[in-house]
This record gives C-alpha cells, sequence and structure tokens, in this order.
C-alpha cells in the first residue's frame, strides 16, 4: 500500500497542511505574542 | 540554575509537527523500507528539535540529555529481551526446534484455514504465557516458517499471529498491562477488568477471526513456491526432525512457569539449544561452521556463538528451505533497538519538557459526553503510541490522567481501563518505532507497515470501543451519587 504513488502524495499532503496549519495557529491570536494580526491591530491607535 | 517556563501550546506543538511533517516524508520518500533507517533518522531529528524548544523554555541542555538517557534506559529491559530473542532463533533454527514445529504443522494445517488456526492458536499461546512478545517470537516465527511452504501469505500470516498473541495478552491475568491498567485506574479489579474486556473483544476478535477464514478460503494457493510433500522430505534430509528437537520450547516454558527473569529464561535457552544443537543436529552445525578438517567439540561451540551472534544460515542446496530458516541473531536486531533508541529519546524530551500534559490538557477539557470522552481516551492511546513510541506511555499516562473524569460523567472506572487497553495496548504494534511494532518486525521479518493493515483485531478493538462509547452499548455506568464518593475516593489516593 505504502509504496503507491497516491499513497506518497497523501503524505506529502499532510506534511505540508502541518507546516501550513503550524504557522497560521503561530499567527494567530494563541500564537506567538505580538505576532498576532488581531492583537497587532488592537495596538493601533484611534 | 535557569528557571523553566511552562511550555506554550505552540511549544509543544512545534516538536509534534516536525514529527509528523518528517515522518509522512521519510515514509513518502522510502516507503516500507523506512525502518531501516530513515525512520530512525526522522525521530532523532525530532527529538533535537523538541530539546531546542525545551532550551528555549530554560532547560538546561544537561537536564535535557539525563531525560533522553533517562527514557531509553526505561527501554532497556525490552532491548535485553529483544536481542535474547535474536540469538533464541538463531540457535531454534540451527537445533531444527522451528524446522520439526514447521514439518509437523504444514502436514496439520490446511492453507484454507492457516490463518484462522495462527490467530486461534497464537491467542491461545498468547493467554497461556501472558505476553505477545513471546507468543510471537517463539510460535509465530514457526508459524511464518509455514506459509510459504503452504503457499499462503507471509504479510497476512504475521498479522493473523499478531492479532492472536495481543487477544491472549489483553486478557491473559499473567499480562504486565492486563494488570498494571486496572491498578493505575483504581477501582476495579484485574479480573473486573479482563470480564469488562469482554464486550469489546468478543466482537473484535469474532470479525478477526470470520476475516481470516474468508481470506483463507479465497487465498490462492497456486503460489506455493515448494510442495508440502517435496517440503517436508528436504526438512528432513536437512534436519532431524522429532519430539527430541522440541526439548528447549518445554525448557522455555518451565522457565516461564517458574518465573525466571524474561532474558535470562530466554538467552539461556537460546544457550541450551546451540549446545543441544552439537548433539542432534551435527551435520548442519558442521555445515554452517563450514570448517572442514576441525573437531565436532570446537564446530558445536564456534557453531552457538555464530548463530547466537549473527543468526544461523542454512546451506541445504534447496533455495526456498535455505531462506525460511537462514535467520536469527542479535545483530539482526540492532535495527529494531535503534529504532526504540529514536523513539524513547524523543518522548522523554516531550515529557520532561511538559510538551505531552500540554497536548493532552485541550483534550480532557473537551470531552463533555461519554462517548467523547471515550473517543478522546483512544485518540490519547493512540497519539502517544505514536508520539511516545512505547505501550507503557500510551497505557499508563492515560490510566491516571483520565480516571477522575470517568466517574464524573458516571461511567464505571472499568470503563477506563478497558478503553485504555483497547486502544494504547492493542494499536502499539501498528506503529513501525513503537517498541511493540519494531519488535515484531524484528522478529518476524515483516515490515509493520506491511503487515499492519492484515493485524485486523488491532485496529477493529479500538473502532469497535469508540463505536460502544458514542451509541452507549456495552457501557458500564455507575450511580451519580457513587461517581461522587469514588471520585472523592480516586483524590484521596
Amino acid at each position: 500500500v505504502l509504496d503507491n504513488a497516491v499513497v506518497r502524495w497523501v503524505l506529502v499532503a499532510v506534511a505540508v497542511l502541518a507546516i501550513v496549519g503550524l504557522i497560521a495557529y503561530a499567527r494567530g491570536p494563541h500564537g506567538i505574542p505580538g505576532r498576532s494580526p488581531d492583537k497587532q491591530h488592537e495596538t493601533v491607535p484611534a | 540554575m535557569t528557571e523553566t517556563r511552562a511550555p506554550s501550546l505552540l511549544d509543544a506543538l512545534i516538536p509534534m509537527v516536525t514529527l509528523v511533517v518528517l515522518l509522512c516524508l521519510t515514509i513518502a520518500l522510502f516507503g516500507t523500507d523506512a525502518t531501516g533507517g530513515p525512520l530512525q533518522v526522522a525521530l532523532f531529528a525530532s527529538a533535537l528539535v523538541a530539546g531546542g524548544v525545551a532550551y528555549k523554555n530554560g532547560h538546561e541542555s544537561s537536564a535535557i540529555r539525563d531525560a533522553a538517557i533517562g527514557g531509553v534506559s526505561s527501554a532497556m529491559g525490552a532491548i535485553y529481551i529483544l536481542l535474547g530473542v535474536g540469538a533464541l532463533i538463531g540457535t531454534w533454527n540451527m537445533a531444527g526446534t522451528i524446522p520439526t514445529v514447521v514439518a509437523y504443522g504444514i502436514e496439520l494445517l490446511q492453507p484454507a484455514i492457516f490463518y484462522l488456526c495462527v490467530a486461534i492458536i497464537c491467542a491461545a499461546v498468547g493467554m497461556v504465557t501472558g505476553s505477545s512478545w513471546t507468543t510471537a517470537g517463539t510460535l509465530g516465527v514457526a508459524f511464518l516458517g509455514m506459509a510459504p511452504i503452504l503457499g499462503v501469505s507471509t504479510t497476512i500470516a504475521a498479522g493473523a499471529v499478531i492479532s492472536g498473541a495481543y487477544v491472549g495478552d489483553k486478557m491473559s491475568p499473567l499480562s504486565e498491562t492486563t494488570v498494571l491498567v486496572p491498578g493505575l485506574v483504581g477501582g476495579v479489579t484485574t479480573n473486573e477488568h479482563i470480564k469488562g474486556m469482554l464486550a469489546t473483544v468478543i466482537p473484535s476478535f469474532g470479525i478477526t477471526l470470520v476475516l481470516f477464514l474468508i481470506l483463507g478460503l479465497t487465498t490462492d494457493v497456486k503460489g506455493s513456491a515448494i510442495d508440502t510433500d517435496v517440503a517436508r522430505a528436504a526438512l528432513d534430509s536437512v534436519f532431524h526432525i522429532g519430539p527430541i528437537t522440541l526439548l528447549p520450547i518445554v525448557v522455555l516454558v518451565v522457565a516461564a512457569v517458574k518465573k525466571v527473569p524474561p532474558f535470562l529464561s530466554i538467552f539461556g535457552t537460546a544457550v541450551f539449544t546451540g549446545v543441544l544443537a552439537s548433539f542432534i543436529q551435527p551435520d548442519v552445525v558442521k555445515d554452517f561452521v563450514d570448517k572442514p578438517g576441525q573437531g565436532a567439540v570446537v564446530n558445536g561451540i564456534e557453531g552457538v556463538y555464530k548463530a547466537m551472534a549473527n543468526g544461523f544460515v542454512l546451506h541445504s542446496g534447496n533455495q526456498t528451505i535455505d531462506d525460511l530458516f537462514s535467520r536469527g541473531g542479535m545483530s539482526g536486531m540492532l535495527t529494531t533497538v535503534w529504532l526504540i533508541l529514536g523513539a524513547l529519546s524523543f518522548a522523554a524530551i516531550m515529557e520532561q519538557a511538559g510538551f505531552l500534559d500540554r497536548l493532552i490538557a485541550p483534550l480532557v477539557a473537551s470531552a463533555k459526553t461519554e462517548g467523547r470522552l471515550i473517543a478522546t481516551v483512544a485518540a490519547t492511546c493512540i497519539g502517544l503510541n505514536i508520539v511516545a513510541g512505547d505501550q507503557y506511555v500510551a497505557d499508563v499516562l492515560p490510566s491516571r490522567v483520565y480516571r477522575q473524569q470517568f466517574p464524573r460523567h458516571g461511567l464505571a472506572p472499568r470503563m477506563l481501563s478497558r478503553t485504555v487497553e483497547d486502544t494504547g495496548t492493542v494499536t502499539s504494534a501498528l506503529i513501525p518505532w513503537n517498541s511493540c511494532g519494531a519488535y515484531m518486525t524484528g522478529v518476524l521479518g515483516v515490515s509493520t507497515l506491511k503487515y499492519a493493515p492484515w493485524a485486523f483485531f488491532n485496529y477493529l478493538t479500538p473502532l469497535i470501543a469508540v463505536i460502544f462509547g458514542f451509541t452507549g452499548f456495552r457501557v458500564d455506568r455507575i450511580e451519580p451519587q457513587l461517581a461522587d464518593d469514588l471520585d472523592e475516593e480516586l483524590h484521596g489516593h
């Protein structure tokens, strides 16, 4: 099964999705402090 | 001494995602050959990333190093057993023990019912010994030897061996996990725990047996590499086949009954079998050592060393027979040991830095209903088998973390012990870098990724456990007031 080309592409897709997901989480409200677009918006003076 | 910071969820996710990414890419690149080295590289690289994040959080490099060493130390018992079984397989082949079991087996077992019989016999032996490792490392190896002669799939046979071995391991009061898990959960005895597990084991093993019967009945035995009669004749021409060659099995069983420590009994039996080989298979030993003119005594001693260290190699002239019984050796287990070292180094750093607890915390908080709680325990156990690479971590951690949650939801403690065993114990053999999956590959010679689809019992059981959890079927509940009492009792421990 694992020598199947489709399965290999699915595994590569999972790897890419995991990286994209991690970056999205890191940039989100619970991610790295000060890097969240939401929080940056909050600190912009009115 | 520097102050350590509690990890954020992002901290815990970085090494986890690194592991997932590297494992996916490794398997995509190398397929089933990944366990030969690439997976080890991925695990060590993930351990390095985990160590880096832990260092960022204030953990000293010496503490991280000690954690990795501690994690590996916890597996030393398993590593000794693994090396012992390697030596045992080598001498059992040289002494004709495994060839004798194969010779008797191919006469008694028909291809159509082979997988079914393998699963049932391994379950029975597993229940008697209480160990899936012993069952697979001894009887399992012999069954794998019979498969090519009978013209059935070695890969499916490995799935049947593992399915049966894990039923026995799970349901035996002699099994370490069967005793350990209810003890950790509290409020449930070993006997109650075993009775509780029948609810999921009976349907999952029943379906497993039906599937193996169907596979056996539909197997095309035309692909047999060698005729059964020819194989028996070839075995008789090479080995002395008779009850005396089964003496090492008796020695091993007596040692198990007398509760001799596993490594001592396995390694001791390997040495005994090697010495026995010089007396009952002198020609085989002579051919194996291949030093014409050397005395029988020196040949015997050299044969024992070689079979235990590098495995037995048969030179019968029959390629199929030679391939079947040229096996074993402690050196053949070193790739598996390497895999265990990588997995446990990563797991130990994850635990030491608090990453595992941080990953589990949101899961515990989100389990609001009975079904979700059972599914969450299952996900935690399976996840720990993947991340921590060890069955004991996958059994111990959820047993402790969720023990207060079950009474709060009005679920009997035996539901937690059952779920942990249904998911943590059995899925360990499906993960290539888990000590159980790596062991099975080491002794059976079939890659975990190849046999996993056929180890029906090992993935049907968690599936049935989760389905029963959501439907409420065979879910044991306790009275709410009893739940409160039990909760207090557990807090008191």
